[in-house]
Parts: C-alpha cells; sequence; structure tokens
C-alpha cells in the first residue's frame, strides 16, 4: 500500500457520516428479508432397501453413524429394533423397513455391517423421537409443492400407508413420508 | 401404595375418609394451580387438575355434602372452560380458584354431626364463592383482562397485575398475600425444570464424563511414544559414543550435532505437550464429574417435601386414639433423591402410624411410668457414609424380647432352643415376617401383620435395608438405610445372547462360576448346590425369549431372589461391576416385561437393567407352569384359598375404602390399588376372581389396564367390572368393547346394586 492509498482510506474511514446514513441502513437490516424461496420446501432422501424415500428437513434434527442397538427381550422381529445411544440419550430405533414392508437388498445388510453408507436419522415431532436407520442419504433436496405427485400403484402398498406422495428427482421415484401420520402411527404403536 | 397396606384404613368413617381425601387432592389442586400461575401451561396440568376436582365432586357425592359437590363442580367447570374454549387463567381466576380449595378442606373438616348447623352458617359465603367462580368464565371482559395479564411479566408474587383489581371482588383482596407468604415461605427459590430437560441433561453430562476419559488413553500413549523417543536418544548417544573414536569429516560431526540437539528438542517438547495434557486431562475429568454431580445433583429435593404431612398426620391420628403424640423432624433439608423421596412416603407413613398406635402408651399409662404425658417420636433424616439413614424413634413401650421369643414360639417360626439363642438383630427379624403381629387384638390404625413386611419390602426395592433395635419400656429405633439416589446404581454387568443387561448388585445373592459336571439334575430339572441348599437353574435367555446362546466348560451363574423362592439365572458371562446412570425408559414403549430401565457403557453403547422382581415372578411362572401357591405363608393365606379375593383398583381413596368396606362386608377378600399401573401389577402377582376398576386414573387407566389383561395369556378371562362416574352410553360402549364384563356407574353405590352385581359374576359368600 502506497503512502497515498493510505491516507486516502484514512480519509475515507474518518470522514463524517451523512446525515441519514445511519437511519437508511437500520432501515435495510430491519427490513423483513424476502424469502427468496417462496413456496420452496426441502427434504432429506434416503433409501431403504430399493425404495427411495424422503421426509421433511423439519422433522429431521441430526443424522448419525450408526450406532449399536440393543435389542429389547420379548419385543423381536417388530416395528422397534432396539435402543441406540446418541449424544448421550437413548433412542428408540425404527426398522422402517418392517412398517413399510420393504425388503432390504442382500448388499445393504452387508453394507450395514461395513457401516459404509448406512446412516442413522434422528427424526423429532413435537417432542415425539425416533431414531431411523437407512441404507444411503443422497441428501437435502427442495421441491415446489406442485411436484408432489400421487402415488403410483407400483409402490409397496405399506408405502403408501404413510406416504403423502412421490417426487420425481433426479430419475428418481421418491416417496415422500407423510411425518404427521407416520409419528402418530409409531407413538400408538411401539408399545 | 400396595394393595396390602391400607387396610389400617378400613375402619375410618366416610367423613374421616373423604377428608383424608380431600387433603391429597387439595395438595394436587394447589400445586397445579400455583404451577399454572408460574406460566406453566401444559395441558397436562389441566388434566390433572380436571381429575382432581372430579374426583372430589364424585367423593362428595359419595358422603352427602352437597356444599363440597358444588364448589368442586364449580371448580371443574372453570378449569374444563380453560381446557376447551381456551379461557386463560387470570391470578385471579387462580386466587378465586385456591380460596375454592380451602373451602373445600373447611367443609372436610367438619363432622358429620355438625355439618348441617355448619353449612347453614357459611350458605351465604359458598355462594359467595360460586358466584365469584362462575362469573368470571363467562364476560367477555375478563378473559380479554386474562391475556392482557398473560403479556404482563410477572416479576414477583407481590406484584399482581392491577387488572385483577377491575372488577369488584369483596373478600379476595387479603387473599393474594396470603398465597404469597405461603409460596415464598421457602428457604431458597426453587425452579421448575421440566424432567425431559433434566435427563437430557444428564445424559450429556454422562457423555462428556465417559469422552474425558479418553484423554487418559490418549495421555498413555503419548507416555509410549516418549518413552521410545528416549530410547531413540540413548542409541544416539551411544552411537556418538562409538564414533568419538573415528576420524569425522567436519559436515558429519556438524550433522551429528545437530541430530542430538533436534532430539533433545523434540524431547523436551514431548515431555511439555504430554504435561499440558495431563494437566488438561486433570482439570476436565474433575470438571466434568462435577457437572455430572451437579446435575444428578438437580434431582435432590429437601426431605421435608416428604416429611411435611407427617407431624399432622401424628396429631391427628394421636388425638383419634386418646394419645398426645408429637413428631418432632431433624433434617429437613437433607438433600434426597426425588424418585427416593417419593418411594419413602408410603413406608415412613406406615411405621409412623405404627408407632402411635402399637409404641406410644396412653396418656395415664405414660404418667404412670414416670414419662411425660406426650409421646415423642423423632424422625431424623441424614447421609451418612454415602448412604441415607431414616431413623424412626419413639419413646413408648418398645419391644419386649421375651413377649417376641413367645410369639415366635407359639407361631411356631423357630424350635424353642433356637430362640433362646438368638440375638437381638436376629429376633426382631421375626417382626419384618408377613403376617407377624404382637398385638393381640387387631385395631383399625395397624397390626394386622401387613405392617414391616411391606415397609422392607419397599426398602429392599430401592436397594435399602430396615434395621430395629429397641429397649424395653424405653421406646423403639427403626433406622432405613438407603441409597442417596435411584439414577446411579451399582450394578453386575452380565452378557445374554451376546448382549449385555445389568443386574441391580442390591437384589443379587450370588455369581458363581460353575464348571459344567458340577451341575446336577433333579427330576428333569438342572440344579446346582449352594451350601446345604439346591438351586433351581433357569437360563436367562430363556426368561428373556431371546435366542439360546451356547455356554462353554464354565456356567456363569448369577443367584437371585429369597429364602423362599431362589433361582439360579444362567448367564453366557460375567463383564463385571459397574456404576451405572439410571435412564428411564422411553414410556411410549408401556412396561417391558423383566427390564425395569436402560443405562449406558462406559463405551457409550446401550444396556439394559433387570427387574428382578419381575423377573423372579417370570421364572415362578415359567417353572410352575402354572403358579403352585406357596403354602406355609400365613393362616390368612390359607383362608383366601376359599373366599373370593376382590381386587379394587381407584384413584379415589373415598370409593376404593367404599368398595373394601360394602364388599368386605360381603365376605370377599378385599385388596386394592391406587391406579392402574399398581392395579396391573397386583393383578399380575395375586390371585383374584374378580377386578374392579375405575376409568379414569394417572398412569394407567382402566381401559387400557383392560387391554392389558386381555392380552394376557393367564389374566384374559379373568372377569373385570368398571365402576365409573361416566353414565353416557358411549362411555360404557367403550368400555365393554375393551373387554369388561360390566359397566356399573359410581351412582349405585347406594343400593344393593355393586354387591349383587359381584355376587352374580363371582358368586356370593355366606
Amino acid at each position: 500500500m502506497t503512502i497515498l492509498q493510505k491516507s486516502a482510506a484514512s480519509r475515507l474511514l474518518d470522514c463524517e457520516m451523512p446525515e441519514d446514513y445511519r437511519a437508511e441502513w437500520t432501515a435495510i437490516v430491519s427490513a423483513r428479508q424476502h424469502k427468496v424461496d417462496a413456496g420452496k420446501k426441502s427434504v432429506l432422501v434416503f433409501r431403504i432397501g430399493a425404495e427411495w424415500l424422503s421426509i421433511s428437513t423439519s422433522v429431521l434434527q441430526e443424522i448419525a453413524e450408526l450406532p449399536q442397538v440393543h435389542r429389547l427381550p420379548h419385543r423381536r422381529g417388530g416395528l422397534l429394533n432396539g435402543l441406540v445411544c446418541v449424544r448421550g440419550e437413548l433412542l428408540l430405533s425404527i426398522a422402517l423397513d418392517v412398517l413399510l414392508q420393504i425388503t432390504k437388498l442382500p448388499d445393504d445388510r452387508q453394507a450395514e455391517a461395513q457401516n459404509s453408507h448406512a446412516r442413522l436419522l434422528i427424526c423429532d415431532k413435537k417432542g415425539s423421537r425416533f431414531a431411523f436407520p437407512v441404507n444411503d442419504i443422497l441428501g437435502v433436496r427442495t421441491y415446489i409443492p406442485r411436484d408432489l405427485k400421487e402415488i403410483p400403484a407400483t409402490l409397496a402398498k405399506a408405502v403408501s400407508r404413510h406416504a403423502m406422495g412421490v417426487l420425481k428427482m433426479e430419475n428418481r421415484v421418491v416417496g415422500y413420508l407423510d411425518d404427521e401420520r407416520l409419528f402418530q402411527y409409531l407413538d400408538k404403536n411401539i408399545g | 401404595m400396595t394393595n396390602k397396606d391400607s387396610s389400617d384404613l378400613s375402619k375410618c368413617s366416610m367423613a374421616e375418609l373423604f377428608r383424608m381425601e380431600v387433603e391429597v387432592q387439595s395438595a394436587i389442586i394447589t400445586e397445579g394451580l400455583l404451577a399454572l400461575e408460574h406460566g406453566s401451561s401444559e395441558t397436562a396440568k389441566l388434566q390433572d387438575l380436571m381429575r382432581a376436582t372430579h374426583s372430589l365432586k364424585g367423593a362428595a357425592r359419595i358422603v352427602g355434602r352437597n356444599a363440597a359437590v358444588q364448589v368442586a363442580h364449580a371448580m371443574e367447570d372453570c378449569i374444563v372452560a380453560a381446557q376447551n374454549s381456551g379461557l386463560i387463567l387470570s391470578a385471579k381466576h387462580i386466587d378465586t380458584m385456591l380460596r375454592g380449595v380451602d373451602l373445600l378442606v373447611r367443609i372436610a373438616q367438619v363432622s358429620d354431626e355438625q355439618f348441617a348447623a355448619w353449612e347453614a352458617r357459611t350458605k351465604s359465603e359458598i355462594d359467595g364463592f360460586l358466584l365469584s367462580l362462575s362469573s368470571p368464565a363467562s364476560p367477555d371482559l375478563d378473559a380479554l383482562l386474562g391475556q392482557v395479564e398473560a403479556r404482563l411479566p410477572i416479576t414477583g408474587d407481590t406484584t399482581r397485575p392491577s387488572g385483577s383489581k377491575i372488577i369488584p371482588e369483596s373478600s379476595s383482596t387479603a387473599e393474594p398475600s396470603e398465597t404469597a407468604a405461603r409460596r415464598s415461605a421457602g428457604t431458597s427459590r426453587m425452579l421448575r425444570v421440566n424432567s425431559d430437560n433434566l435427563n437430557r441433561l444428564l445424559g450429556l453430562a454422562g457423555e462428556v464424563l465417559v469422552d474425558s476419559r479418553w484423554l487418559s488413553t490418549f495421555c498413555n500413549e503419548m507416555v509410549r511414544i516418549k518413552k521410545q523417543h528416549q530410547k531413540l536418544l540413548n542409541t544416539l548417544e551411544l552411537l556418538s559414543d562409538s564414533l568419538a573414536h573415528v576420524e569425522l569429516d567436519k559436515r558429519s560431526v556438524g550433522y551429528l550435532t545437530e541430530l542430538r540437539s533436534r532430539a533433545t528438542g523434540i524431547q523436551r517438547a514431548v515431555g511439555e505437550d504430554l504435561d499440558a495434557i495431563e494437566r488438561f486431562d486433570r482439570r476436565l475429568g474433575s470438571l466434568s464429574t462435577r457437572i455430572y454431580q451437579g446435575v444428578l445433583d438437580c434431582r435432590m429435593r429437601p426431605f421435608l417435601d416428604c416429611a411435611h404431612v407427617f407431624p399432622r398426620m401424628v396429631r391427628d391420628l394421636g388425638n383419634s386414639l386418646g394419645k398426645s403424640v408429637k413428631l418432632e423432624i431433624t433434617g429437613e433439608s437433607t438433600p434426597v433423591d426425588r424418585d427416593i423421596l417419593d418411594k419413602l412416603k408410603a413406608p415412613l407413613d406406615h411405621i409412623l402410624r405404627n408407632a402411635v398406635d402399637h409404641a406410644i402408651e396412653a396418656p395415664a399409662e405414660r404418667v404412670r411410668l414416670g414419662k411425660h404425658e406426650q409421646g415423642n417420636i423423632q424422625l431424623v433424616a441424614r447421609h451418612s457414609a454415602g448412604m441415607l439413614l431414616v431413623t424412626v424413634s419413639d419413646d413408648g413401650y418398645g419391644i419386649n424380647g421375651d413377649e417376641l421369643r413367645q410369639a415366635v414360639l407359639e407361631k411356631k417360626l423357630a424350635a424353642s432352643e433356637m430362640i433362646s439363642s438368638m440375638s437381638e438383630a436376629e429376633l426382631f427379624e421375626f417382626l419384618f415376617l408377613p403376617g407377624f403381629t404382637l398385638k393381640k387384638a387387631v385395631s383399625e390404625i395397624s397390626g394386622r401383620g401387613v405392617g414391616l413386611d411391606v415397609v422392607k419390602n419397599m426398602v429392599k426395592e430401592i436397594g435399602g435395608s430396615v434395621r430395629i433395635t429397641s429397649q424395653a419400656g424405653q421406646g423403639t429405633r427403626l433406622q432405613l438405610e438407603l441409597p442417596l439416589t435411584l439414577s446411579v446404581m451399582r450394578a453386575i454387568l452380565v452378557e445374554v445372547s451376546g448382549e449385555p443387561f445389568a443386574l441391580p448388585l442390591a437384589r443379587l445373592d450370588k455369581a458363581v462360576a460353575l464348571a459344567k459336571e458340577q451341575i446336577q439334575s433333579v427330576e428333569g430339572r438342572q440344579c446346582f448346590a449352594l451350601g446345604e441348599q439346591y438351586i433351581g437353574l433357569i437360563s436367562a435367555s430363556q426368561v428373556l425369549e431371546l435366542e439360546e446362546s451356547r455356554h462353554g466348560d464354565e456356567v456363569a451363574i448369577i443367584v437371585i431372589g429369597d429364602k423362599t423362592a431362589r433361582y439360579g439365572l444362567v448367564v453366557d458371562r460375567f463383564l463385571g461391576e459397574q456404576q451405572l446412570v439410571v435412564r428411564p425408559l422411553d414410556p411410549r414403549l408401556g412396561k417391558v416385561p423383566n427390564i425395569s430401565a436402560a443405562a449406558l457403557m462406559p463405551n457409550g453403547s446401550p444396556i439394559l437393567i433387570i427387574d428382578v422382581d419381575d423377573l423372579l415372578r417370570n421364572i415362578e411362572n415359567l417353572t410352575a407352569g402354572h403358579r403352585v401357591s406357596q403354602i406355609n405363608r400365613s393362616d390368612s393365606a390359607e383362608i383366601a384359598q376359599t373366599r373370593k379375593r376382590i381386587l379394587v383398583i381407584d384413584d379415589s381413596l373415598t370409593v376404593r375404602e367404599l368398595e373394601r368396606k360394602l364388599l368386605g362386608n360381603r365376605g370377599y377378600i378385599v385388596d386394592v390399588a391406587v391406579d392402574g399401573l399398581d392395579g396391573w401389577n397386583a393383578v399380575r402377582s395375586g390371585n383374584y376372581d374378580l377386578v374392579l376398576t375405575d376409568v379414569d386414573m394417572p398412569r394407567l387407566d382402566g381401559v387400557e389396564l383392560l387391554k392389558l389383561i386381555r392380552k394376557d395369556s393367564r389374566l384374559k378371562s379373568l372377569p373385570v367390572m368398571i365402576v365409573s362416574y361416566k353414565d353416557r352410553e358411549e362411555d360404557r360402549q367403550r368400555g365393554l368393547e375393551a373387554g369388561a364384563d360390566y359397566y356399573l356407574t359410581k351412582g349405585s353405590f347406594h343400593d344393593e346394586t355393586l354387591v349383587r352385581a359381584v355376587s352374580d359374576m363371582i358368586g356370593g359368600i355366606n
């Protein structure tokens, strides 16, 4: 920086503020932020078996590595995988594949053992928390409500019972889970 | 409370029962109202309030106190309005309703004879109350005021929003200061914290504690590196020594010097880093332990929280027996885990009742013996050696050793030569046996022999012990030794079917590892010899319905149970002993059989804690196929086989005792349970011929209970009768659909309907 530049800089910084300058900026900063993506909603897209599914990011709390599961005695083979511990909290791990009657791919079982792509979704809806192990995560995607299409007959019956519709994303048909109904169902049927 | 321990209530008058119920429910209402006032807007609170006022209304109707019915009804209306139409309860509502609580308490205090006169005297006051409560509910002005008030920050009890003074209210002006005084009486300010938040915090603090331990392993690793580096340095020294005799060129000498100085530099740096990390480790370790301890301490409440009802109870009970008894409490502020505190109340209540009835002599007798006319009971709570000690001592009769020996002999509980050689402590152990009592005449307060055994069981349940010491003529001292907290538990960890399980150390007898050859087979059942006793073996994986696991040459066995029934639980292997932080299971799971709670292992993975009592019950069921009743318990158990047994489940004391009385008079054996969950435990452990249950109950409601009963293979054909205030057709339908055999409304108490219905279902006695 030359001396000339330096003095120009300090002149600029030291100069008096224009009269309305502060008020002008206050107005800008305090103005309501306009949503750029009005109407767009975001979902997390994940895979269970051969089905791609998604859930609203509003219920998603975090994504964790697959932890060790402790099964509950007398409760085998049901909706409940067992207990998992995430950040010092005990959560109920739910077998979405059982709930949605999706057959797991043989590769997935192996992958789960190696813990490669499989992850644990931790979801919270109005204080009701569950953990869902999934085989793969595609990531967060956005959609516009009118893109939500009716469920085609090809989708598994049990999926359609818990889905609001399907979304087309990157050449995939993604079932959009109805979190309201899903959590209600789980709250009622987990005991 | 279990189904046995309140039999001392069975002879109380209805008015007395009503008074007791008002005390309980008014505490709930007061607590709920204050919580609402302090900004808690949970719907659950409203639900509790609704239930409490509703119960009171029903109870008042039974005892025919119309004034109380009206007051309770008006309060219920107000709460229902808050629940359904979003009426915001203002400070004024709360004040008015607190006044209603006081009114109810006063109504309950009046004796039957004087009631008519009292009612006439206070009619105008009651009408005034009804009016003041019904008016705020209707005009919009007040709802509006409520909203305005709700928005005002409430800084303290004294700064009442001025809005409440707009509507003239003749007598309410004195109330706020009174309630404020009552609330600020506590020494330090108490905060209400959501228990979920606290549990979450505890979880995180535990995680920090576990994680902080990783650092010390890391330090050890660094020490190892430092040692290796030291070796490197030593080798370097040796090298330079051996090169000392060799002519080296200047460059090589330079390299060698540089090598040595750099190596020494690294050595120093590693040493300093290691020091720093070790210091950090210590600091972090100490901090995380403190945080953890601090969070645990948040669960503590002063002992007085549980004991504050006792002085009144002792006084009242003493008066009713014509005795003057004073209870002195020491250690009111001793911190006690809130879970322990909850569980302590019932046994202490029991012990104190016993003391007032049995131990303290009549005033004339006391004077004759040279004692002060007024009996004295000391209740002391203190911490000692990591345990909570609660002592109840009285200055009454004391236990006469010879009388006790005689009673033991008469009941043929031990041979006479054995009795005479017993120590005092051993002898006093008999007092804890079921059905054992020294009191000849069974009184209404106690003395049915269902006292101390219940106390002992309750204390045992939370991992504590009871001891009696006594000096004949001087008094008796009962000491309860309890763990400081239920949230931390010492447990033995075992593996079953490849997964870890924990058994509370306090509940198990022994852990043994046996060679396979030492296991014998008797009548097709596997067992092993422990001292002189043969102990039947059962595989843990079978009881827990997990897949069978293979055992090696050595069999790991945990011995559980008491003298009457001991079992050896076979597990895969022992994993060691551990201090565990107990976490409740997700309530949405309902009761998981054989499991009481969960915890985290040191490595952060979940572990399940076994419910030993439940497990023992299930083992009993498994081994006996159908339960064989234990003979040799007490006389009443034998009679029980010929008389029909009924379980009454109701959260209202009045209804419970009324039903017990009505049915007991007809010769049925009646046990009671205080709510659905209590009932569910009782119904599984006792052989009942009929269950009578209410619908609206805390913890587990009647319909849910019915569903559980109908799902259980052993209980599904058990007759169940619903007795409810709800007399709408859809309520009836709902009850019958859930599997009730009969639906009765509580209004039918006054005639013979209840007794007739019972006798129709399971047959009469007489």
